[in-house]
């Protein structure tokens, strides 16, 4: 923890300790909020010092798990991991290649810099490899969702069809899904590629037994031609699926969509 | 200490880290499918008993630590282990997406009411540092060098999950009191985990 007292006077300290305690009225919320867009790095560091200090007294007055988790919901957990683990390193090799696609405006300040920095990544790396034993790496997609379809009593799937504004080439493929595991995985082959800092594909699952609005299925990027599999992060529980659509929205998805542009729906059988 | 006890892991969860190696959120951001299974077995009753007490009903709380471990997963790469412990980290981002949950969705906790014999013994904090392992046995020790109302209230607060009207109601103090208790509590606290002390302002000292 940093120990910089100079700093607190910038901030409403107290409305920061409110924050974290969750305590804060709606007026608030807007004076907290003004700070947050500041995007200021020591009120990024005084904010998590005092998230820091409430976890490390919950941890403190914590006597133990008095009731377990439940075991479907466990079981839930573990089978949403790797589609989580594989989609952020999917996610990180596309933002990678895109800053690969950035470089050329770099001064020879940033140069050195940047070599620098890369060194020391692969003596670390080298480092590391040297001391460490083989780790298991999180299974492809493709396999989790072999093994998905092979182990899943109650798996649904659903092809890919038109939607309202079609690509204008053709696509196809399915949705796997199963309740019980809470996982699926969509497969499409022609899915043209887009550009991620323009726009980005979400998936939607309409659920009509839990709420009227559909539930985010996450937002995903396809950066080659051909055969892309890619894992659903359903960010709510989903009960019964009926549909499946995608929309293109712009970067980072959208909390409600307007469904202007929705190329692909798999209506489940 | 031989290297398999160094490696083990020990069955009580609030000492784990003080003979844990390698960091199982290190594992799992190098792509170690293995440690996500450890992490649910060490810190799943951690963040399911830290979810109960903030959510609203069983499914609300299913949902919460999903969410939970999935923004662990997501954010196993940032855990600086000289910044804080496993545990602590853990704790953080389970505490900071149930807060937030409650803000998005203005759940609204269903609780029975409480006679003021039960509210005594709940709002009576039990700490043994010497239990503890990193922080939190230092801010045990901080915790009781708290003025006796700050700790009442972030006792409520934070280990129960009562909200600050709630415990406004319960102890019959206005909401304004409660919540400056349980601000300058904290922020004593942090004062106290960075310089080992806590200065008492006039008139807070009970």
């Amino acid at each position: 923890m940093s120990d910089r007292p100079e700093e607190e006077s910038r901030f409403p300290i107290e409305l920061l300790a409110g924050c974290v305690l969750g305590d804060l009225d709606p007026e608030e919320m807007e004076a907290i909020q003004e700070f947050e867009n500041l995007d200021d790095e020591s009120y990024r560091t005084q904010m998590k010092e005092l998230e820091l200090t409430a976890a490390a007294i919950q941890l403190a007055l914590w006597k133990g798990p008095g009731e377990s988790m439940p075991e479907s919901l466990r079981r839930s957990i573990l089978m949403n991991a790797p589609a989580t683990i594989v989609k952020r390193e999917l996610v990180s090799s596309a933002s990678a290649n895109e800053k690969m696609n950035q470089t050329r405006d770099r001064t020879p300040r940033e140069w050195v810099a940047w070599l620098t920095c890369a060194a020391s990544l692969i003596l670390s790396l080298g480092l590391w490899l040297f001391n460490r034993e083989p780790i298991q790496v999180a299974i492809s997609p493709e396999k989790a969702r072999d093994l998905l379809i092979e182990r899943s009593e109650d798996l649904v799937r659903a092809d890919w069809k038109e939607g309202k504004t079609p690509m204008g080439t053709s696509v196809t493929g399915d949705v796997v899904w199963s309740n019980s595991r809470q996982t699926g995985y969509m497969r499409f082959v022609g899915l043209p590629k887009n550009d991620p800092s323009k726009e980005q594909y979400q998936l939607w699952i309409i659920d009509p037994s839990r709420d009227d609005e559909p539930i985010d299925g996450g937002v995903f990027d396809i950066v080659a031609d051909g055969v892309a599999i890619v894992p659903i992060d359903a960010k709510l529980k989903v009960i019964k699926p009926t549909t499946f659509a995608i929309t293109v929205e712009k970067p980072g998805g959208v909390v409600v969509s307007t469904q202007e542009v929705l190329p692909l729906l798999a209506v489940v059988p | 200490m031989s290297l398999a006890s160094l490696l083990s892991v020990d069955e009580s969860p609030m000492v784990e880290n003080a003979t844990l190696i390698i960091p199982l959120l290190a594992r799992i951001a190098s792509g170690d499918s293995s440690a996500v299974e450890e992490c649910l077995n060490v810190y799943g009753g951690l963040v399911w008993s830290i979810a109960k007490k903030m959510s609203g009903s069983n499914a609300e709380t299913e949902d919460a630590v999903q969410e939970i471990f999935i923004e662990l997963w997501q954010v196993a790469g940032r855990f600086d282990p000289a910044v804080a412990s496993e545990a602590t980290f853990i704790t953080m981002i389970a505490r900071r997406r149930l807060i937030d949950r409650l803000r998005k969705n203005r759940i609204r906790l269903d609780r029975p009411h409480l006679n003021s014999a039960e509210l005594e013994r709940i709002a009576e904090p039990e700490l043994n540092p010497v239990e503890l392992a990193d922080e939190a046995a230092k801010a045990a020790i901080c915790f009781e060098k708290l003025a006796r109302d700050a700790q009442r209230v972030l006792h409520l607060s934070i280990h129960q999950g009562f909200s600050h009207s709630e415990i406004a109601q319960h102890l019959s103090i206005p909401i304004g009191t409660i919540k400056s208790y349980a601000r300058r509590g904290l922020l004593q606290l942090r004062d106290c985990m960075k310089r080992g002390s806590i200065p008492l302002p006039a008139g807070d000292a009970s």
